[in-house]
Parts: C-alpha cells; sequence; structure tokens
C-alpha cells in the first residue's frame, strides 16, 4: 500500500520525503484548501521547491484543492487548479463537483483523486465520480466499519485510499457545520475548522479554558490532556452531567488493520496533520513506513510493536489512539 | 527543572546576561533575526509582527523576551511590558522545539506549553517557524542548533 504523507511546510516535506513517503499531498497559500492557517502552505517558489525535490526522490505530489468553491471565489478555484497542473503534479484531491469539472474538462490527463470531503460512501457513489470526472481514486470517509469499507472495495470502480493515522473529529466529512455554527467559517466554506483568530486559551485558577468566539467549550483541569479547541472535541453540561458529550480528543491509528486493508485491496493510506511541524510529520512517516515494510516481510506474522504505538500515541490529540469507526465488531 | 539546566545552561545564561549587558545581546539578536528571517521580511510573511509583540516565556529559568517586527527590522526587548501573545515553557520545551525534536502541538496537548493572547498570531508565527529553511541558516547558527539537538538529546533522553 502507497503511503501518502502530510506536507504544511517545505521542511515538512522533505522529512516526509526523507522519512520513507511514497507520496506527499500540499495545499496552497488559500482557502482552496482544508487547512487554510495563516503561515501555513506553498507560495508557488516553495511549490517548485518542493515538487523538485519529491520528484529528484521518485515521491508522487498530490496538491489538494479540497474545499467547496464560494460564489465569489470561483476564480481563485480555477486558479489552483491552473497552478497546480503547470506544476506538473501528480494528482490533485478534490471534493467540490464544480471543480472536478473544470479539471477534467480542461486537463484531461490530469489524476483526480475524490478527497475524504467529497463523502462517497458506497460504490454507487464512487461508479458516479468515476463516470462523470474520471476520477481514478477516492479517499474514504473516515466514518466507515471495516465491514463498509471491504463492502465498498469490492466493487469500486477506482483506486481507494484510507486514512491510516491522525486527529480524529466527528467524522462527518464535508458536512460539518458545527464550527460554522460557533465562528461562521468551516472547513468546507474557508478551508479551516475552528479559526484561530476565533479561539482563545486563559491558564486559570481553575485549569486551561478554551473558547472559541467567546463560548467556553473545554476546561483542562491540571494534569488533563487537552485537544484541538474544536465544538466536537468540547466538555458539555447535559442533564446536569459535563462530559464530552460528541467525542473525546483522540486520533486515530490503524496500524493493526493493515493486513486486513491490505487484504481488501486498498491502495493506500493516508496520514493525517498538513497542520503539524516537521517533528511530527517526521515521527509518525517513520512508524508507519516501518509498519508497511514490516508487513511486506511478515504478511499473516505481523504484530503492530509498542514502540510503534506508543510513539503514535504520544503525539496524538489527547495523547490516545482509537481504531475509530472502522472497529464495529457487532456489525 | 533538569540538573543540567541548573547547573550549567541556567549559570551560563544569567553570567553572560552579566558580563554581556543585554543592549549587546539585543543589537546583536536584532541583527540574528533580521538576517534568518531576510526572505519572510522582504515577501511579507512576518507583517504579522508589524507592530504587535510575541513573547516568549522562560517559566523555569524566570527569563523572557518580546519580539516584534519595525520597518522591516526585528526588534528585541527583555521581557518588561505587554505582548499580544505569550508562548510560556520550560527550558527543556523550548530546546526540543527549536531542535525540531517534537511538535508544538504535541506538547500543548500535553500541557507542557502554553499560549496564551492572540493565537491566530501566535499560530502564524509556529507556522513561519515551522517553513523556515534550516539548511539555509547563517552556519554559526545552525552549528547552535545542532548542539542544542545533540545536548537535549543526551539530557532529556530518558
Amino acid at each position: 500500500m502507497e503511503l501518502v504523507c502530510p506536507a504544511g511546510s517545505l521542511p515538512a516535506l522533505r522529512v516526509a520525503v526523507d522519512s520513507g513517503a511514497d507520496a506527499v499531498y500540499m495545499g496552497f497559500k488559500d482557502d482552496t484548501n482544508a487547512r487554510h492557517f495563516a503561515g501555513l502552505n506553498f507560495n508557488d517558489r516553495k511549490a517548485r521547491q518542493a515538487l523538485d525535490y519529491a520528484i529528484d526522490r521518485k515521491v508522487k505530489v498530490f496538491v489538494a484543492i479540497n474545499t467547496y468553491a464560494q460564489p465569489k471565489g470561483w476564480k481563485r478555484w480555477q486558479e489552483a487548479v491552473d497552478r497546480a497542473y503547470d506544476l506538473g503534479v501528480n494528482a490533485l484531491i478534490v471534493a467540490d463537483m464544480g471543480v472536478l469539472e473544470y479539471a477534467c474538462n480542461k486537463y484531461p490527463d490530469l489524476a483526480l483523486h475524490l478527497s475524504v470531503q467529497g463523502s462517497a460512501t458506497n460504490h454507487e457513489a464512487l461508479k458516479f465520480y468515476h463516470k462523470n470526472f474520471g476520477i481514478r481514486r477516492a479517499v474514504l470517509p473516515r466514518v466507515l466499519s471495516l465491514a463498509q469499507v471491504k463492502l465498498a472495495a469490492e466493487k469500486s470502480p477506482v483506486d481507494l485510499e484510507v486514512f491510516g493515522f491522525g486527529s480524529l473529529c466527528i467524522m462527518a466529512e464535508g458536512r460539518c457545520y458545527l464550527s460554522s455554527y460557533v465562528t461562521d467559517e468551516s472547513p468546507n466554506t474557508c478551508g479551516a475548522c475552528s479559526p484561530a483568530k476565533a479561539v482563545r486559551w486563559e491558564e486559570t485558577a481553575e485549569g486551561r479554558e478554551s473558547r472559541l468566539n467567546d463560548v467556553l467549550i473545554d476546561r483542562y483541569r491540571e494534569g488533563e490532556n487537552a485537544g484541538y479547541p474544536t465544538l466536537c472535541k468540547g466538555r458539555f453540561k447535559v442533564d446536569d452531567h459535563v462530559y464530552n458529550a460528541l467525542e473525546e480528543p483522540t486520533s486515530l491509528n490503524t496500524i493493526r488493520l493493515i493486513p486486513e486493508l491490505s487484504a481488501a485491496g486498498i491502495k493506500a493510506i493516508k496520514l493525517e496533520g498538513r497542520q503539524r511541524s516537521p517533528a511530527y510529520v517526521e515521527q509518525i512517516v517513520r512508524v508507519w513506513r516501518e509498519a508497511l515494510d514490516a508487513y511486506a516481510i511478515e504478511r499473516d506474522n505481523f504484530t503492530p510493536r509498542s514502540e510503534w504505538m506508543d510513539s503514535l500515541s504520544k503525539v496524538s490529540e489527547g495523547t490516545q489512539t482509537t481504531l475509530g469507526a472502522y472497529s464495529r465488531p457487532w456489525q | 527543572m533538569h540538573p543540567f539546566i541548573q547547573k550549567v545552561v541556567e549559570p551560563l545564561v544569567s553570567q553572560s546576561a552579566q558580563v554581556c549587558p543585554f543592549l549587546v545581546q539585543k543589537v546583536a539578536l536584532e541583527k540574528l533575526l533580521s538576517q534568518v528571517f531576510a526572505i519572510e521580511i522582504a515577501e511579507g510573511d512576518l507583517d504579522c509582527l508589524e507592530g504587535r509583540w510575541l513573547k516568549v516565556y522562560v517559566k523555569d529559568m524566570q527569563i523572557g523576551w518580546r519580539i516584534t517586527l519595525s520597518g522591516n527590522r526585528v526588534e528585541v526587548e527583555r521581557v518588561a511590558g505587554e505582548a499580544d501573545v505569550t508562548i510560556s515553557g520550560n527550558a527543556r520545551e523550548f530546546a526540543l522545539l527549536v531542535s525540531r525534536q517534537e511538535d508544538p502541538d504535541t506538547l500543548f496537548f500535553q500541557r507542557r506549553l502554553t499560549i496564551e493572547g492572540d493565537t491566530e498570531l501566535g499560530l502564524e508565527v509556529k507556522n513561519i517557524l515551522d517553513a523556515l529553511d534550516h539548511e539555509n541558516l547563517p552556519f554559526p547558527l545552525k552549528q547552535l542548533l545542532d548542539s542544542v539537538s545533540h545536548v537535549s538529546r543526551f539530557i532529556y533522553a530518558a
């Protein structure tokens, strides 16, 4: 399986390549990608350097243009597609049907991957995207169980990529408006979940308080691990009981599922975290490279090593990991 | 505080502060930072710091600096006044960050780093530092970062 790794900056891209990525994915410096944060991502000069570095080392480069084009900004999405094509990237990761239509008409030879934000959960949806826009690969939503992934893979007309590791949210990809509800901005429309300008942290006598647009979403007591300031991970009072009503801060880790994903015919594993620093990228790519290489040799005898799991838990949100929706044994 | 920091690093920092007055440190530091961030300043990436202050506070050493951009020049002050955003942690955490051994989000999740004030400004500066190409740094600084990396790997190995 191909290892697809995040790059929010040139140093992150270099360590991903050097640590064993088969492909890296990146975004431009605007709201055409779902990690639109100040200071992050690539201008033309850095993108060129990134492409040269990766291509020299036979690593593929994908560009995420995976937000939904807004009526006033359509030109930006068009230009992002043009720029990526001119750079000579290996594929675009796209969610919006308008952007898919533009890219497949104008550049029929450009490989298109359906972004996780496209939220195609079954083979009929995949068939639709394949038939209408010629997509070659789709990233499956993380909300699917392993049984559902297998079912989609059986009849999928295109290669499938799944998430292997990274911060977990409530997984309503491409359809989540929780951030918008509080801040008026969401990943789908503006490229940022809980935009930093709406976030305030305060160390108080009662602990670290996290506020989103002045709404208190969590208070971490001394010694408690923290998470990203997203509404889905806040603690709320429900029937006089304060708890993580939607979900706890946690990261997905599917190293244990490598044999089953491979057997299901999954072609690529994606690691999340373009917003993170080069140190994180290096740590997770190194572990996943080792794990995939070990599986290639050990096959049926593959067992995750505890040092891999520890190393991934350490960099995780809330400092804990889960199999997420993949594991639903009752199904 | 780690014994190595307490016995070696802290006396070194405080003695150098006594031997070398802050004004001299300030001039050297400002020149160095303006050189390191020359491209970022020229391309406007650091405009977010124009007229705004970022404070870095090392808790266990009780020292800090605040930094701003003034007409394309970096300015540094010893902490006294207010800042728009403050990042604080112990010496260990900053050593791990500077040498790119740990990710700031990881340290933040583990409560080893705090950020207060204008989160967006703090995040932007963090991202600019992440994007800084260590290969292009002036040689002495590159050597210094390598030493920080080696020393911190050695003393924080546990």
